[in-house]
């Protein structure tokens, strides 16, 4: 079966295409260093000086590297963007402030139903996308 | 219809009629090498002839138009596709330093560069973006054009005829967005020496308060400013004491020093600009300003000008509301 013609071909170059332009243009996180922990650590260890050296390594580096990023994206950056995901959460809802009781009662129960979603959210966008 | 053909027909119909809306080389078959060789060496000159060999050129030259647009456009343009994927993903690679992040973005640059390769060849089809080498030598044309105009307007200022070099330099002025400002600084310095050399010197308020601002960092600048704040003309002083003032404290002068030259000049018009000028500087560290404040009360008793002395007037006022806390705060 000719692969051109692959429906499937066809899905995946497209979606690639998709997400390799929307990518840099959503500001993707790992895009920083600051948000690359892992492979920043592995950068600060590993660094073959010589071209001969980097392409040896090349084989064994190439998907270890790729496993860090992955779990800079993945695990590293989603647990650290829970404290600041609930700081905005906090700030936005539960901080003190100065108001009627009245209004503090009426307010209690849209807070308490939209504070899980606006975690997730805040979650999410400090996960995955530049700020 | 055959249904294979139907399904083309559609997408074939739609591109078409895009074309036109695009930079197509199908709508400007004229700047296609094979269309124009067709035009120059086999179109006859004699009108009538044209006209007779019409049903022979029309297919000639529709035939070298696709050509041009179909196979010859998209080969010249391959380098240049080649050079913007390498500039947007293959570029500024640091595997001495950052190793292990550039092991990890190989696959995803490899992925990437038949994507981007495409888009951008399609792009470069489509629509009319001028080549790297036709860009490079249309700069270099231009910088040519501008260093011979250079050149002519210096030879009639040593002539003394600086009202001409003024002219030939501002007629043939073509801004350009896409150069750095230092490379036009040169150009717009010559012309400041022109406009001063021949008294013109509104031509400093046009060009060092628009886009050349870098021109305005240059030392030849700020001793023309000198010169001018020197000049008998009052026209020329007030252009270099408004600019000092503008510029506040990043100025190479005292602003509190230009306006207290400016309140104390001998026209009444520099004199009425300082006053326009004063409101920021009436405080200092939320006091009235003391050297200000003895100009003011000079220029409300005794000016020449009515308006100058109302002015003045005014100011004063205001700045005893500001000092006592009734009115607003500049």
């Amino acid at each position: 079966m000719n692969l051109i013609h692959s429906r499937t071909f066809i899905r995946g170059f497209a979606l690639l295409a998709l997400a390799l332009t929307l990518a840099p243009l959503h500001g993707c996180a790992v895009f920083q260093k600051e948000n690359r922990r892992s492979l920043n650590g592995l950068d600060a260890r590993i660094h073959p000086q010589s071209a001969g050296a980097q392409i040896a390594l090349a084989p064994v580096a190439i998907p270890v590297a790729s496993g860090a990023l992955a779990v800079d994206a993945f695990a590293v950056n989603p647990v650290l963007a829970v404290e600041p995901a609930w700081e905005d959460t906090y700030n936005l809802y539960w901080k003190p402030r100065e108001m009627e009781p009245l209004t503090r009662a009426m307010l209690f129960v849209p807070i308490v139903v939209l504070t899980p979603p606006t975690f997730v959210g805040s979650w999410l966008l400090n996960s995955f996308f530049m700020h | 219809m055959c249904p294979r053909l139907s399904r083309l027909l559609l997408p074939t119909l739609a591109l078409l009629g895009a074309l036109p809306l695009s930079g197509c080389m199908l709508t400007r078959p004229q700047s296609g090498p094979t269309f124009s060789f067709v035009e120059e060496h086999l179109v006859p000159e004699n009108r009538t002839a044209q006209y007779l060999l019409l049903p022979v050129f029309i297919p000639i030259g529709t035939a070298a138009a696709l050509t041009d647009a179909l196979v010859v456009h998209p080969a010249m343009i391959v380098d240049d596709v080649a050079s913007d994927t390498h500039d947007a993903l293959w570029d500024n690679l640091r595997w001495d330093e950052t190793y292990m992040t550039e092991s990890a973005a190989l696959p995803w640059r490899t992925a990437a560069t038949p994507v981007f390769f495409t888009g951008d060849f399609v792009g470069r089809v489509l629509f009319e973006i001028p080549r790297d080498a036709e860009t490079i030598a249309a700069t270099e044309d231009r910088r040519e054009a501008e260093a011979r105009l250079m050149a002519e307007a210096r030879a009639l200022l040593d002539e003394g005829k600086p009202g001409e070099a003024l002219a030939l330099l501002v007629q043939n002025h073509e801004p350009d967005w896409s150069r750095p400002q230092e490379e036009q600084q040169d150009y717009v310095l010559l012309i400041f020496r022109a406009a001063l050399a021949a008294g013109r010197y509104e031509r400093f308020e046009e060009y060092m308060r628009g886009p050349y601002y870098t021109v305005t960092a240059t030392p030849e600048f700020k001793a023309m400013l000198e010169t001018l704040a020197k000049s008998e003309s009052p026209l020329a002083r007030s252009v270099a004491f408004g600019w000092w003032v503008d510029q506040g404290k990043t100025a190479e002068r005292d602003p509190l020093d230009v306006l207290h030259l400016m309140l104390n000049d001998e026209s009444e018009a520099i004199r009425a600009q300082g006053l326009a000028r004063i409101q920021p500087w009436l405080f200092q560290e939320g006091a009235p300003n003391p050297d200000l404040s003895v100009d003011l009360e000079r220029i409300a008793e005794s000016d020449a000008s009515v308006f100058n002395r109302e002015k003045a007037a005014a100011v004063l006022r205001q700045q005893a509301d500001q000092a006592s806390n009734r009115g607003p705060k500049f």
